[in-house]
């Protein structure tokens, strides 16, 4: 690399300040800001839900709230930490960290980014504005399955325009994404010297662009057939109900894996950096990321191998998931033969990237378990499903979304967070998530059902358990909302390439980042990559 | 100056060609996606 020359921001005109400066802000590093702190503050009001279906849980029978209600936080819960937590997380990381990593000055399309975003909080207070309606909150879980959820009342309406708004903001973030990576990387930057984060990014960015409108699909339909007396999904009309299983699930298995490609990212960046060694398998982490990718697309009907399909259909998608496994195998090996013989340390983003490695892959293991056809008619809508899935989105894409946080905040606010508190955070919070989700499995293999707010008594002790934890789980996310208001607020003023093992064009710019980088194009050669040895 | 994936913003026509291809590939794939589905609705399951 010859030239990482920096521009200030004097040449630009006076910057508008207070709320206009986020109203129209069109810079990416803004946006990104505006993106974690919204996604930050959905993953508390998510929280919160998550904390009232758990202390309904906490003990056999009705306690707190009433069963209507009590489904309408799970549906709630999971489209807010789906579409308001963990996807906005993502593109927020994207927004700050990809235009820095490949050398570019922004992203490609700067309006249309500030756009993205500010379509949320007007998604959002739509959808939660049907928790005050009288027909209340949608309660047919997020899945949204006719013919229950076309049951209800006239929120209908509002839940389907904010999802329709929430696939916008995707796809418009999703267009950005991939016309930046495509268009702006640095001279040199080619596209296997680009790190793992932008790589799995790209290809998020493709799965968002092929499913997205397959949601916004089949919620049309629902509309339409609520509204406007059509029988897409009415079987008294002609229609068939379990088409919309087929379509959904078309969009939804590429949706679990736009949930965790990006995560899969953040750890290939970090993983290196504390084990002070180049990536292992840098080119085969690309072509895994990308099979499952494509895989994704093939393995859809495994949500609903209960319907009664044909038994060729239920091998077919079987196998196919099972071998999702490999790449995702080859990844978890890349990521232990980066650490073996590494000169490790165990700052909190590598806790939470080894946390990571450890945790999803249990995630990983019970959807093998699922995959099995004649298993999973005994697991399917059981708690085990349940367990399953937050351990793949709670200590996956949870856990990468807090560990380039703490990888990136000296980064973005040019301090240095609290260490100590960050370890408490860590081990609080491991601790917590296996006490809260690990019970869930039991529960689940004995036959305990999903989704319901009562339970039979044989089933108490592991419920309390797991609530336990799940207090205990919120209470150290505080902690971390702290940590970051801390770190923000002041802090050891951190170096331009913060950690000692750091590698990648953003490490070159000063701590905080300044508002505009790489206006003049750096030139980009191997050593400033983080795959390639440079440490030896 | 040329860079591996085209040219810098604004540097010259051709580059903001490329973009605005780019992004009318990719909103008229999301369109036909969305339009598809809908049709597959409409044939019936």
């Amino acid at each position: 690399m010859t030239d990482t020359t920096l521009h200030t921001d004097e040449h630009h005109h006076a910057r508008p300040k207070g709320l206009a400066r986020w109203l129209f802000t069109t810079n990416h590093k803004e946006i990104g800001t505006l993106y974690l702190v919204f996604s930050l503050m959905m993953f508390i009001v998510g929280g919160a839900m998550a904390m009232i279906i758990r202390a309904e849980l906490f003990q056999p029978g009705l306690q707190l709230v009433d069963p209507e209600f009590f489904n309408q936080m799970t549906t709630m819960h999971a489209l807010v930490m789906i579409f308001g937590a963990v996807m906005p997380a993502f593109v927020g990381l994207a927004n700050w960290m990809v235009p820095m990593m490949i050398g570019g000055p922004d992203m490609a399309l700067p309006r249309m980014n500030n756009w993205s975003f500010w379509l949320l909080p007007f998604a959002f207070v739509i959808l939660l504005s049907t928790l005050f309606m009288p027909s209340g909150a949608p309660a047919s879980g997020w899945t949204l399955y006719p013919p229950l959820s076309l049951q209800g009342g006239n929120s209908f309406a509002f839940v389907i325009f904010a999802i329709h708004l929430m696939g916008i903001s995707s796809i418009m973030g999703a267009i950005n994404i991939i016309a930046t990576i495509l268009n702006l990387r640095a001279p040199g930057m080619t596209l296997l010297r680009m790190p793992l984060f932008v790589w799995t990014w790209l290809i998020t960015a493709f799965l968002l662009i092929a499913v997205m409108p397959v949601l916004a699909g089949a919620v049309t339909m629902l509309l339409t057939d609520r509204y406007f007396d059509t029988s897409f999904f009415n079987a008294a009309g002609g229609g068939d109900p379990v088409m919309y299983q087929h379509i959904f699930w078309f969009f939804g298995h590429p949706e679990v894996y736009i949930m965790i490609l990006p995560a899969f990212g953040i750890i290939s960046e970090i993983i290196p950096t504390f084990a002070r060694k180049r990536l292992f398998g840098y080119t085969s982490m690309v072509y895994a990321t990308a099979s499952i990718a494509f895989l994704s697309f093939i393995v859809w009907a495994h949500h609903m191998f209960t319907v009664g399909m044909p038994l060729g259909g239920e091998l077919f998608f079987m196998y196919a998931t099972m071998v999702i496994a490999v790449p995702t195998g080859i990844k978890v090996f890349n990521w232990i033969s980066t650490m073996w013989r590494g000169s490790m340390t165990f700052e909190t983003p590598m806790l939470f990237a080894i946390a990571f490695v450890v945790l999803f892959t249990i995630g990983g293991f019970s959807g093998l378990m699922l995959a099995i056809v004649p298993a999973d008619f005994q697991y399917h809508d059981t708690y085990f499903v349940v367990a399953h899935f937050h351990y793949v989105l709670v200590t996956g894409a949870v856990f990468a979304i807090m560990a380039g946080a703490y990888y990136w905040l000296p980064k973005w606010t040019g301090h240095m967070y609290d260490e100590r508190l960050g370890k408490i955070h860590f081990w609080w919070s491991t601790i917590a998530v296996n006490v809260l989700f690990f019970p869930q499995h039991y529960l689940g293999l004995a036959g305990m059902p999903r989704r319901i707010p009562d339970y039979s008594v044989q089933f108490a002790d592991w419920n309390m358990v797991s609530s336990i934890g799940g207090f205990a789980f919120g209470l150290a996310q505080l902690l971390f909302a702290w940590i970051v208001i801390k770190c923000v607020r002041g802090g050891e003023q951190a170096p331009a390439r913060v950690w000692e093992g750091a590698r990648g064009l953003e490490w070159t710019v000063p701590s905080p980042a300044p508002l505009h980088t790489f206006d003049e194009p750096p030139q980009v050669d191997d050593s400033v990559t983080a795959h390639k040895d440079q440490l030896a | 100056m040329r860079m591996s994936g085209g040219h810098r913003p604004d540097d010259d026509a051709r580059h903001r060609r490329r973009i605005r291809a780019t992004v009318l590939l990719l909103a008229g794939t999301v369109l036909l996606i969305y339009i598809g589905f809908i049709a597959r609705g409409v044939l019936g399951g």
